[in-house]
Parts: structure tokens; sequence; C-alpha cells
């Protein structure tokens, strides 16, 4: 859903003429705890996205009830104490079942954005480096990947490996890694010839360190605001995909299995797929306002007019 | 302005040409034998086969996609692995509700997006600013299920006014069609419109810094005058690029809006084949769905340089 927002920044600019770009003009600049302590908006992202990693952390040890014993109470019980978030047709706890679900979107999520950004990395730092007709094909490719409505894309690979949290994650990595690919090398290519990096091929450094010692810091910054990015995008689609009976299949929670339940009960029961739903908006939230924020501690300028 | 038109049609033709290969390659990606995994316990070895010789899966590769890409250049998208009927008919037949959807999101996208966007722009830091800015954020963080499902909880289930769901033709009932459509529709606005906003917010701040706004106000130009007739002339540029970028989100979009809707477009259909596992169905739709993308931004591209003649440059 969201996966083509950042493409359509990023394919928007220069035919706009903009001049905010991805890769900010004289670098981009560092990430330190400090500059997220003193943003509002990346301290708030940083403190929601902690509280829901950290529930998912906990409900590794500890959930109310047990997620998947049926009659912890009543089928269809309403929000009150001893379920705060009420129960379900077979009156499963629906707190405890979102707390573990938590585990596995987040867990989903993660897993799929890290290795896109590895793998887009990769793709972005050789295509970018080493140039010619590799990077000519590096980036049709790209093109043609990037061609493919993101949901679509993911969508297809699922029906193609079988309904699973595994199926999802391969998915997701997937359809993720040109976008990391095409902001990598768009940043390599412009520091590519910068002085520094002329130096150290006239010392006779081998492409390998170049790469990792001195183009890699520069993709850093960059490439942190977009796991953020990506990790939205990641809960979202996980939940998307699960919402079409694509993803986790019932009765294991995860928030996309937990909304396609909650879709099938939604006159009998709505706090059902209100509680998976608003759980989702909190989590994508809190890491929206996270790389919104580092976006503008990366980019100053990006700031000021966003 | 020709040659301009040629060169962005040669790019897109090989791009096109890729996909096809791809989404060929797709059906013959399937881990271990596509007519098993999708007939499952069912299939007896000479089911398989029978299936495999009719939908013609056992010819060489090679004869395979030339049969298939030439099949494409007729409107022929091939035949369903599950039932073996035509695809292209049965597509056909579902676009006009997925038109109409798009058109009317397309619609309240720019209802929505365009005056916001442009009124935080132009009072930036005020209060209007303030609180239209987080809103887009946070609809931007909304999946688009989640406020479909707000508005059948609020507008069907609780105050009755549309049904939850559904589609009548535009032609058989031209005001209950547009009454259904209201809901998925405006889902989709709300849930494309802040990316809108957002940019539009960022053109029309720059817009300000330029030299023609600057002079037009030392000039003594009314404020409404400047808005409306340097600002929002040069804002409405951009929004065409970006409405062509997001169409790839709203048809993305749309597969889950008319699985929530019960609206039978393409994207239900693409579920469908999906769930089924039919194969050839999924490989013929995700490949309608990139070209419409791919050609309505050739078309975007196209129109924008012919409203800003620098892009031709």
């Amino acid at each position: 859903m969201n996966t083509n927002m950042l493409d359509a920044i990023n394919a928007a600019k220069p035919k706009l003429r903009r001049r905010i770009t991805t890769v900010p003009v004289g670098g981009a600049k560092a990430i330190t705890f400090q500059a997220v302590v003193g943003h509002r908006r990346a301290l708030l992202g940083a403190i929601l996205t902690a509280i829901v990693v950290l529930v998912a952390v906990v409900s590794i040890f500890w959930t109310p009830y047990d997620p998947t014993a049926f009659k912890t109470g009543a089928p269809f019980s309403p929000p009150d104490l001893a379920h705060p978030m009420g129960t379900d047709v077979y009156g499963r706890d629906i707190l405890s079942r979102i707390m573990a679900g938590a585990q596995v979107s987040l867990t989903v999520a993660a897993s799929a954005v890290a290795a896109a950004a590895i793998a887009g990395t990769v793709i972005g730092l050789v295509a970018g480096f080493v140039g010619g007709v590799l990077d000519l094909l590096a980036t049709r490719i790209v093109d043609i990947m990037l061609a493919i409505p993101g949901l679509v894309f993911a969508l297809g690979i699922v029906a193609l490996l079988g309904p699973s949290a595994r199926s999802v994650t391969v998915a997701l990595a997937i359809v993720y890694t040109w976008q990391f690919a095409r902001i990598v090398r768009s940043v390599v290519i412009s520091v590519r010839s910068r002085s520094y990096v002329e130096a150290a091929r006239g010392l006779d450094v081998g492409p390998l360190t170049i790469m990792g010692k001195d183009i890699f810091p520069s993709v850093l910054p960059i490439l942190i605001v977009q796991v953020t990015t990506a990790l939205a995008w990641g809960i979202l689609d996980e939940a998307s995909l699960g919402f079409l009976g694509l993803g986790v299949q019932p009765p294991n929670p995860s928030w996309g299995s937990l909304l396609i339940e909650g879709r099938q009960y939604l006159y009998d029961a709505p706090w059902l797929a209100l509680g998976a739903g608003s759980v989702v908006v909190v989590a994508v939230l809190g890491v929206n306002f996270l790389g919104d924020g580092l976006r503008e501690i990366v980019d100053p300028r990006s700031g000021r007019k966003n | 302005m020709l040659q301009y038109v040629i060169r962005r049609i040669l790019i897109v033709i090989p791009l096109l040409l890729a996909l096809s290969v791809l989404l060929f390659l797709y059906v013959h990606a399937v881990p271990g034998d596509p007519i098993a995994g999708m007939l499952g316990p069912n299939g007896s070895p000479e089911l398989i086969a029978q299936i495999r010789a009719d939908r013609g899966l056992d010819r060489p590769l090679l004869e395979q996609y030339a049969d298939w890409l030439a099949g494409l250049f007729r409107g022929d998208l091939g035949v369903s692995l599950l039932t073996g009927q035509k695809i292209t008919p049965v597509v056909i037949a579902r676009i006009p509700a997925t038109v109409q959807l798009t058109l009317m999101s397309l619609f309240f996208t720019i209802l929505i997006g365009l005056p916001a966007g442009f009124v935080a722009g132009r009072h930036r830091g005020t209060w209007i600013d303030k609180v239209l800015s987080p809103a887009a954020l946070l609809g931007l963080s909304m999946p688009v299920f989640w406020i479909g499902t707000l508005l059948i909880l609020v507008l069907a289930v609780n105050l009755h006014w549309l049904p939850t769901g559904g589609y009548i033709p535009f032609t058989q009932n031209p005001a209950r069609s547009l009454q259904l459509t209201f809901m998925p529709a405006f889902a989709l606005g709300i849930h494309l419109s802040p990316f809108l906003a957002r940019m539009v917010r960022a053109t029309t701040i720059e817009l300000q810094q330029e030299q023609f706004v600057i002079q037009a106000s030392m000039k003594g130009l009314l404020p409404r005058t400047i808005t409306y007739r340097y600002l929002l002339r040069n804002a409405i540029v951009p929004v065409l690029v970006i409405l062509g970028l997001q169409l790839g989100t709203l048809l993305g979009g749309q597969v889950i809006i008319e699985q929530l809707f019960n609206w039978p477009g393409i994207g239900r259909l693409l579920v469908e084949g999906a769930i089924q596992r039919d194969y050839l169905v999924v490989q013929s739709l995700i490949l309608v769905i990139a070209a419409v993308y791919v050609i309505v931004n050739l078309g975007v591209e196209v129109l924008h340089a012919w409203l800003d003649p620098r892009v031709r440059l």
C-alpha cells in the first residue's frame, strides 16, 4: 500500500525540479542520540516504537491469558476489566492475542526489511560504484520491479509460496529490495567522484575497502531513514496481506490474521477489528514519526519545508 | 515535443516486454508443480498431466512464451489454470467496476488533498498548518482497510445511511451506483490524500519563495490574486505527476478495498486467483495492473511535458 510512496517522492523530484533531494546537499548529517532526543517528533516516534517492541518482547514471557486458549471468558464479551479488549467467538482474550500478534507481525516486518536493506544496499553499492553496463542493467531491473505496485507484487509472491509468515517475509523482502537499491545507488553516484574517494582510488585502495570505508558511511544515515520508512510499510503490508487471507493463517495470531477474524464479526463484535486495527495504527504512526524525524535530522533542509 | 514523446515510448516498450518475461517466468517459478500445488491432495498424476497438456504447459518454454506474447498483442491473456476458460472476457467484465472506483477515489483524493496541502502551505506555521500536518501523518499511518472498516461501522452499522458494500453498474441505476461507490472511494481518498497534501504543501511553500511570486506581492497585487493566479495554478502541475505515481498505491489499495466492500473489480479477481492458486490468472492480472500503471504514467509524463516545457529538456 505505501510501498510506492517513497518511490513517488524520488521519482517526482527530478520532474518537479525540487530542491529537496534524497541525497542531502553537502552530505547527510549523522544520526546521534542527542539529535533524536532533541527532535520532538523523532523522540515521540522512538518512544511509541519502543513501547510496541516492549509489548512484543513481554508477550514472549507473559500475556494476560494464553493467546490460543479457548473460553478464557464468555464468547464475544465486549471490553471490560477482565478482558480489556474483549473476547472473540471462542472466548479467547483479544489483548493476549494482540500482544502475541505483535511478536509475529514485528518479526515479519523487521526480517523482511533487514533482508531487503542488505540485498538492496549490496546491489546499489555495486551498481553505483562499478557503473557502466552493470549499473545500466541494475537500473533497468530496478525499474521493472518498481513498475509492479508493491502490494500486488507481494500478493503474487505469497500466492506462489503459499500463505504463511515465512512467505510474507520473503515476499516483502523481495518487494522492498529495489527501493533500497535505488536509494543507495543514488547516494553512491553522488559521492563516488568526491575527492576523498578519488584519493583512495589513487592510493590503490581495493574497491571493497573503498565501498566499505569511504562510501558506505555516506549511505548509512539515509539507509537508516529508509529502513524506518520500510518498517512502517512492513507492518501495514503484513496486516494487509493478512486481511486478504494471504498472510499468517488463523488461529496463529498476527495483526493481519486478527484483522481477518475481526472482519468476519464486524457486526457482532466490532471491537475485534477496532482493537487490532488501532494497534496497527499506533505502531505505524510511531515508526512514521520516527522516520520523519530522522529524515529531518539527516537532511535539515527538508525540515524547513515539511 | 514529438521527439520527447517518442523517446519516452522507446523506454516504455522494453520495460513492458521485460515485465512480460518476468511474469511469464513467474508461473514456472512455482516450487514443485503449479498444477499439483493448485489441486492439492486431490491431484492424481493423470489429472495433473491432462491439465498440463490441456493448458499447453508441456511445450518448450520458448514456444509457450512466444504464444503467450502473441496472444497479449491480440488482447488474449490466455486461459485460467483452474477452469481452462479464457481470462480476457472475465477481466473485461470487471473493468467497469474497477474504473468507476478508481475515478471516484481520485476525485476524493484531489478534493481532500489539494485544498488541505495548499492551505497548509499558504499559511505555513499557523494553527491550520499545525493541525493539518500531523493529521496527514496520521492518515499515512492508517491502513486502508482500517479506514474502510471505520466508515462501515459509522455510516452503515450505526447510522444506517449506506449499505455495507456491494455494486450496481452505473448504467443500470446511476444514483444507486454512485451511492454504493461512496464509501470505498472515500476510504481510498482518505488513504491517498495525505501524501498528495504533503507534496502540494511543499510545492506551495517553495513557490512562495520564487522570484515571480515575490515580485507579484511587491507590485502590490492582492493576496487573493496571488493565491489563485500565481500559486494555485502552478501547484496544480505537480498534482498531476503525483497522482500518476500514486496510481500504484491506489491499485494496491483497491485490491484491499474491493475485498472489504464486496466490490466485483480486478482487485477481487486477483485475490480470488491468489487464494485458489490459479497462477495463470494471477500472472495475467499482475501484468495488466503493471501495464496500466506504466502506461498511465507515460501519459502523465507526456501531459506534464506539454504543460511544463522545461521537462522536455
